[in-house]
């Protein structure tokens, strides 16, 4: 399994995502570049709040990567941000987000700026190129 | 002066003493030669003593009577002269002396331009100096022997020395013998009338004067005799104006009065007052003339009074001024409309003093504030303005006062009498240092209606922005919501694309048509709210039940793979109904189509109950389900645009919306219950528009 498990690029990759058919886009497509070795899907801004409400920030098992849709009902990409960041100060610094949106709208381009742990901001639909870009730059950081 | 009888100075000094008037002196010639005329008979020596004092006497009497006379004659400017003629005698009537006997008082010489005796007196003394004119009617003139011919008086011009002319008046009595056939003496006077013809002459040429003035003046003049009612004169322009001379054969008092005309007989009092009191009256009034027509006169009346305080004489000067009445009636109702104006949006005047406290207030500020000018007059400024603009009115006098304000007006608000605020303009200057204004000048104008339009402005630039704004959300979220499917299809070609071809791809074939889906029914929500949006409401009869059938057959196949929701419908129908088909459809099939959508995956029996009530006045429709219901903080929220409430991403956000739109252009109302996850009820009303239809 070790060897397997070297494979992949990212330990455990989180993805907030409502639409049906682009959680199965990054589902398919991560599975196909061993792009994580583990990835949790959430349907809304909200589920994903509360699971990082339970989650004990000193605890390893914090995710790689968070893939962040905007537009979303309820509550929006940002507005998660806002709120992550909020309640969990740490979070922010450790935790990296790659925007995953279909939106072209500057408005956002600029929102996502003033946001430091965004650090990619990806128009949709994602395929193994991009996935393979964001690796590759995610590794010279870590080193 | 020569004093050649020693025995009048004597007598004069025996007089007067030493000191004889010097007013005398000059006639002491003149008297002297008188007195030696007078006839002394001899008187015999046994009276001698008696006679000399008699005669010192009477002398003494003659020498005062001649002083006087002189004097009297000098005064009265009339000289007397006598003229004797020579004795006849008896016997044959010859006369006794050839000689005449003359006498001229000094002022006959006087008169005349002759020093008192200096001239020889003859017969033809006058001659020389007569006018030559008069000279032929005085020798006509010449007294005769005609006893008939006792008195005689001329009148007639002489020419003195010096070349000037005197008018004299000479009266003559001729007195005659005992016979009584012959005259002998006639004794007359020369009167010096120079002056008063002078006059006589100036004020006849005056009077020829006046008259001439008077007749070619184009105002009409009259001159009227009140007490005794009867024209004393009037002018050419007056016949023509007035069309004849209307008071002419008047006689009773009030005559002069009927010159006015009967509907302007109002002022008549006041006029009448006036006059009798002796103020001159300036009147204006109508006449009726001969066709019946008016003139407009404007006049003067000038009374006279008599010594008795009565009102005598009235002069009236009077000019027709219909043209200008005509002129000046259309000008004066622009006037007064535009006076009107000017009052309505009239500035108030205010002046301040240095400490910004009202010193003067226009009477107009009542309108503007409700305060009267002594209401405020004493006030500070601040006092009078609205607290929220206060310092802003302070800082801007001041910035007057100082000199380095950029500008010398302000909008700011006052606070009225009725405490009511009042947004003016005010334009400042200050001119305290004007003599005759000494203060700070602000006047004021009424800006609430500018202010209003101002208001109204921003909120239509407001409203504008808003729906800019609007506009922009909206091409934002639609275009990302058509773009949304698209992407997902191209990654979903994408992952098939790494598939190999014989690899199974339902999954993908059905995220395809799913995706396909979403973005027709999008483009139809789309379409739907254009039509809302744009489209006027066409209201024809209409079947609700039909309406209803037509959309549950259409959406019965909506979501094949979930657990199939049962349609159930309870119509009460049967009037003739008027709407519009499109919106009632875009009504019945969101909801519709969000209750199958949103049905319960955990119920046994999903279903969705559509219930139709239609009167001749209203529809009543229910949509009632118990699919997974609507939290109650989301409530107020979904009708909102592109409010989405679940995760469940085939929802566009415009369904709730565009129902609400169609049910407000509809005139009905909706109401929404709901309890998450027992079910949702909408409700809505919507007017039978039959009577709408009729009209």
């Amino acid at each position: 399994m070790d060897t397997a498990a070297s494979k992949f690029s990212f330990k455990k990759v989180v993805a907030i995502e409502d639409t049906k058919i682009d959680q199965y886009i990054i589902q398919s497509t991560m599975k196909k570049c061993n792009f994580s070795e583990q990835l949790i899907v959430f349907g809304s801004a909200g589920d994903a709040l509360s699971h990082f409400d339970a989650v004990d920030e000193t605890m390893p098992d914090l995710p790689d990567l968070i893939f962040l849709d905007i537009h979303m009902p309820k509550m929006n990409g940002f507005e998660f941000l806002a709120a992550l960041n909020e309640k969990h100060d740490s979070l922010k610094h450790k935790v990296n987000i790659v925007l995953l949106t279909s939106s072209l709208d500057p408005i956002d381009k600029k929102l996502s700026s003033e946001f430091p742990n965004i650090k990619l901001f990806l128009n949709k639909p994602l395929n193994t190129e991009k996935l393979e870009k964001i690796s590759a730059m995610m590794c010279v950081e870590s080193n | 002066m020569s004093i050649n009888n020693k025995n009048l100075l004597h007598q004069l000094k025996e007089h007067f003493g030493n000191s004889i008037p010097i007013d005398l002196l000059p006639f002491l010639g003149s008297v002297n030669d008188v007195y030696n005329n007078i006839d002394v008979s001899p008187a015999p020596v046994s009276d001698a003593l008696v006679k000399v004092k008699n005669k010192a006497k009477s002398k003494e009497d003659c020498g005062r009577m001649k002083v006087h006379h002189a004097l009297i004659q000098q005064t009265a400017k009339t000289g007397s002269w006598e003229f004797n003629f020579p004795e006849h005698t008896s016997s044959d009537h010859k006369r006794v002396s050839d000689s005449h006997v003359y006498y001229f008082s000094d002022e006959v010489y006087r008169i005349l331009g002759l020093e008192p005796g200096s001239y020889e007196l003859s017969k033809d003394f006058f001659f020389p100096q007569l006018n030559p004119y008069d000279l032929g009617i005085i020798l006509q003139n010449e007294p005769g022997t005609d006893a008939d011919n006792k008195k005689y008086e001329e009148e007639h011009t002489v020419f003195l020395k010096d070349g000037s002319e005197r008018v004299v008046l000479k009266k003559s009595d001729i007195y005659f013998d005992k016979s009584g056939f012959s005259p002998s003496r006639i004794i007359g006077t020369l009167q010096d009338i120079t002056e008063k013809k002078m006059l006589e002459n100036d004020l006849q040429n005056l009077r020829r004067e006046k008259e001439t003035i008077l007749q070619n003046l184009f105002n009409a003049y009259l001159s009227y005799d009140v007490i005794n009612s009867r024209v004393l004169f009037s002018n050419l322009a007056f016949e023509k104006i007035f069309e004849g001379t209307p008071l002419e054969g008047k006689t009773s008092e009030a005559s002069f009065l009927s010159l006015i005309s009967d509907e302007d007989k109002t002022g008549e009092y006041t006029l009448l007052r006036k006059l009798v009191k002796g103020i001159t009256a300036v009147h204006n009034f109508r006449i009726r003339l001969n066709d019946g027509s008016f003139r407009w006169l404007e006049s003067r009346m000038i009374p006279t009074l008599g010594r008795d305080g009565r009102l005598v004489r009235i002069e009236l000067v009077a000019n027709d001024v219909t043209a200008y009445k005509k002129a000046d009636s259309s000008a004066n109702e622009v006037k007064t409309a535009l006076q009107k104006q000017l009052f309505s949006v009239g500035e108030a005047v205010l002046l301040l003093n240095e400490e910004l406290i009202v010193t003067y207030a226009s009477e107009n500020v009542t309108r503007l504030l409700g305060f009267t000018p002594e209401d405020i007059v004493g006030t500070a400024i601040r006092n009078l303005v609205y607290p929220g603009d206060n310092e802003k009115v302070v800082v801007f006098y001041n910035g007057i006062l100082a000199g380095d304000s950029e500008t010398d007006r302000l909008a700011f608000r006052f606070i009225s009498k009725a405490g009511d605020e009042v947004w003016c303009e005010c334009v400042v200057q200050d001119m305290t240092d004007n003599g005759l204004v000494g203060g700070i000048l602000t006047r004021v104008r009424d800006a609430t209606f500018f202010k209003e339009q101002e208001s109204h402005l921003i909120s239509t630039v407001d409203d504008l922005k808003k729906i800019n704004a609007s506009l922009e959300d909206f091409v934002s979220v639609v275009s990302h919501d058509l773009r949304a499917p698209l992407l997902s299809m191209k990654g979903i070609m994408d992952l098939m694309d790494m598939k190999e071809e014989s690899a199974p791809m339902a999954n993908e074939l059905e995220y395809l048509r799913s995706s396909v889906e979403k973005l027709d029914s999008f483009i139809i929500d789309l379409l739907d709210y254009s039509r809302c949006t744009r489209s006027g409401v066409k209201p024809e009869s209409i079947c609700l039940e039909d309406i209803l059938d037509t959309t549950t057959n259409y959406l019965r196949f909506m979501n094949p793979q979930q657990k199939p929701v049962e349609f159930k419908k309870r119509v009460k129908n049967g009037v003739l109904f008027y709407s519009d088909p499109k919106m009632i459809n875009i009504i019945l099939n969101n909801l519709i189509s969000n209750a199958i959508r949103y049905s319960s995956p955990s119920s046994d029996h999903p279903y969705v109950e559509v219930n139709i009530n239609a009167t001749s006045e209203n529809a009543r429709i229910e949509v009632i389900d118990n699919g997974i219901g609507i939290a109650k903080e989301d409530q107020e929220r979904v009708f909102d645009m592109f409010y989405r409430v679940s995760e469940d991403s085939n929802g566009t956000g415009l369904g709730l919306h565009l129902v609400k739109m169609a049910v407000e252009k509809l005139a009905g109302e909706i109401t929404i219950e709901s309890e998450h996850n027992v079910g949702t009820k909408f409700s809505i009303l919507i007017p039978n528009m039959l009577n709408n239809n009729q009209n």
